[in-house]
């Protein structure tokens, strides 16, 4: 048997011991997880950087970034979950060390001091264990409340709103990659095309040849692919179905039609203006590649409570004046081709990669 | 002679170039007189589908051009000749005596590639457009124009069958289209040099008019060599894409052409062209 002094002296250096290690190897760990956040920061600010030849064709290049974002993002759990065990066991044993020494010094008479001295025995354990999910999150800074902000989910990086609101960047250029056009089909749907799948944003959606008004907030949501279990954060080819248009009108002997887009995004006061020229073309009406898109300065907004307020510009939009006060950023479409009816519909259809 | 009738001599000439019989091919006939009549001029990459009639048509026809004698000439015409990078000699093979092969179309790329070194937009948008003519021509037997007068008289060809001329010896569909398509590979390599400034213009010029073509074939149910059309231009578009130039006008053809052959029952193009409407960027 150790003396009982000594043995108590030796445990208080082994915990010591085993602290320092703790501490040392705790700087490999960030170091590595520094190299991979700045990758992240890499691919982000290139991506970024993108808009800024705008009239290149960057649409292959920007798929090709978000997806190479989501590798570096995707950090497999074996390795943190092994990093994450070692912390476990070696905190478990420090612990148990400290209890086994205060055990050894504990004499009978328990008087009330000892309610204030468990009271601090509380108070460090509970420090170690938010000091775990710390180092928890730091070994997996993905995916997580605590870093989100810094690092974005790569399906964040589809979203228009999340770009102009935090990294204000040129949404107009952009949202010019995601190439939009317009689509009636012969049985009178009217879709938006997007070959790069932008969202979340609102938009207001004024055809005057077929009196038809189309609003609402553009929210996509992709599952994860079912077998093979990769998140999807952007797809190509998208079309959305915005509204259903009566057939009278279509088959009256119209050969092109204007069509304006509005698209208001958060973190922005100007929405940006597109103007489609559809022809028509195989029973249907398709857009002109390459539409006109400028900053409408005109029209000023503000959102607020989840509701899109127009503060001027009124007159551009008097054809639906009587759903100013419902633009609900609520992820519905709504449209109508009778507005002074003022009941929209609301469009079900869900999006579709055609 | 101001710049115009050089144009216009070079565009007749060109055509000339492309109208000529295989027994002519080795010397080029004399230049037409410039008194002409204009017709309007057909260009593939204006919006409308160019019509069976607007093609036999003659489109700016002279008195010279009447008098060549034979209509488009089959391709490849000289199969003796010895090409290493296609077969295996046999030693037989290298002792005889073989006749170079030099058919129209390698002599109109040489034409086009000249124009291309010379930097002149408009002859090589106009050769462009006539060689693609002229493959609409061949491919639905059409007679060129001005070659044959008399036929322009007579009844229009039936179109709807599947490429066989009622006037020529009709070339196999796939082999043909492959090879102007080389032509155009070509002349699109050639244009991502440093040296041709009209990079961007070309490639639009070149989506315009594969529209028309490709539209055109659908139209006539040519669905072997809207294969290979479709399959040579997403090779381009890919190539062009890479090099950041605006790939929607292709894309929007390939939608379109998915729609005609679904609803001209070919669904094995449908699903090829939408296959490479959604590789054309990766």
């Amino acid at each position: 048997m150790f003396d009982q002094e000594i043995y108590v002296t030796f445990l208080w250096t082994v915990s010591g011991a085993l602290l320092a290690l703790l501490g040392s190897t705790g700087i490999f760990v960030s170091l590595l997880v520094q190299r991979r956040v700045e990758r992240l920061q890499d691919v982000l600010e290139e991506f970024l950087e993108l808009p800024y030849f705008e009239n290149k064709n960057l649409t292959g290049p920007m798929a090709n970034l978000v997806r190479k974002y989501q590798m570096y993002y995707l950090f497999p759990h074996g390795p943190s979950q092994t990093l994450l065990f070692y912390l476990d066991f070696t905190l478990a044993l420090i612990g148990g060390i400290w209890m086994f020494v205060l055990l050894q010094g504990l004499q009978p008479p328990l008087g009330n001091q000892l309610v204030i001295q468990g009271l601090l025995l509380f108070l460090i354990a509970g420090n170690f264990l938010l000091f775990r999910r710390l180092l928890q999150h730091s070994i997996n800074p993905t995916g997580n409340e605590l870093f989100n902000a810094i690092i974005p989910p790569p399906d964040q990086l589809r979203s228009v709103s999340y770009l102009s609101r935090y990294v204000n960047v040129s949404v107009r250029s952009m949202i010019q990659q995601a190439r939009l056009a317009l689509v009636i089909q012969p049985d009178g749907e009217l879709r938006l095309k997007e070959e790069l799948s932008f969202d979340d944003f609102f938009y207001i959606l004024s055809a005057p040849g077929l009196a038809l008004w189309a609003w609402g907030e553009l929210r996509l949501q992709f599952p994860a692919d079912p077998i093979t279990k990769k998140p999807v954060p952007l797809q190509r080819n998208i079309e959305i179905p915005l509204a259903g248009t009566s057939a009278p009108a279509l088959s009256e002997t119209i050969s092109s039609l204007t069509i304006t887009f509005w698209i208001f995004a958060l973190g922005e006061k100007h929405p940006i203006q597109y103007r489609f020229i559809l022809d028509r073309e195989d029973g249907g009406f398709h857009s002109r590649p390459f539409p006109e898109n400028t900053v409408q300065s005109q029209i000023v907004y503000q959102v607020e409570q989840k509701k899109l307020r127009i503060l001027k510009g009124m007159e551009l939009l008097t054809g639906m004046s009587a759903f100013l006060d419902d633009l609900w950023w609520d992820g519905e479409r709504y449209y109508t081709q009778t507005p002074a009816k003022g009941v929209p519909c609301r469009c079900l259809r869900m999006p579709e990669i055609r | 002679m101001n710049e115009f009738v050089c144009l216009r001599q070079w565009i007749l000439n060109f055509r000339r170039l492309l109208a000529m019989p295989a027994s002519e091919e080795k010397s080029l006939p004399p230049c037409a007189s410039s008194t002409v009549q204009l017709y309007p001029y057909c260009l593939l990459d204006k919006p409308a589908v160019p019509l069976p009639d607007r093609l036999a048509v003659a489109d700016s026809k002279t008195e010279a051009d009447a008098s060549i004698p034979e209509p488009s000439v089959p391709l490849l015409a000289d199969h003796a000749y010895l090409d290493l990078g296609s077969t295996l000699p046999t030693v037989e093979q290298l002792c005889s005596a073989d006749e170079p092969r030099c058919d129209r179309l390698d002599l109109a790329l040489d034409q086009l590639l000249e124009v291309m070194v010379q930097q002149r937009w408009s002859r090589l948008r106009a050769g462009i457009n006539e060689l693609l003519k002229d493959y609409l021509r061949s491919l639905l037997g059409l007679s060129a124009p001005g070659t044959f007068p008399g036929l322009a008289h007579s009844p229009a060809p039936s179109y709807s069958n599947t490429g066989e001329s009622t006037h020529c010896p009709a070339p196999d569909p796939d082999e043909l289209t492959r090879r102007y398509m080389d032509i155009l590979s070509l002349i699109f390599e050639y244009c991502q040099s440093s040296r041709f400034p009209y990079r961007d213009s070309l490639w639009g010029y070149f989506s315009d008019c594969l529209r028309s073509v490709g539209l055109t074939l659908a139209e006539h149910r040519q669905w072997s060599a809207l294969a290979v059309l479709i399959t040579e231009t997403a090779a381009m578009g890919r190539q062009a894409a890479r090099e950041g130039l605006p790939t929607a006008p292709l894309q929007h053809l390939l939608r379109r052409l998915e729609s005609a052959c679904l609803s001209g029952n070919a669904p094995e193009i449908a699903q090829l062209a939408k296959n490479l409407r959604f590789t054309l960027e990766v």
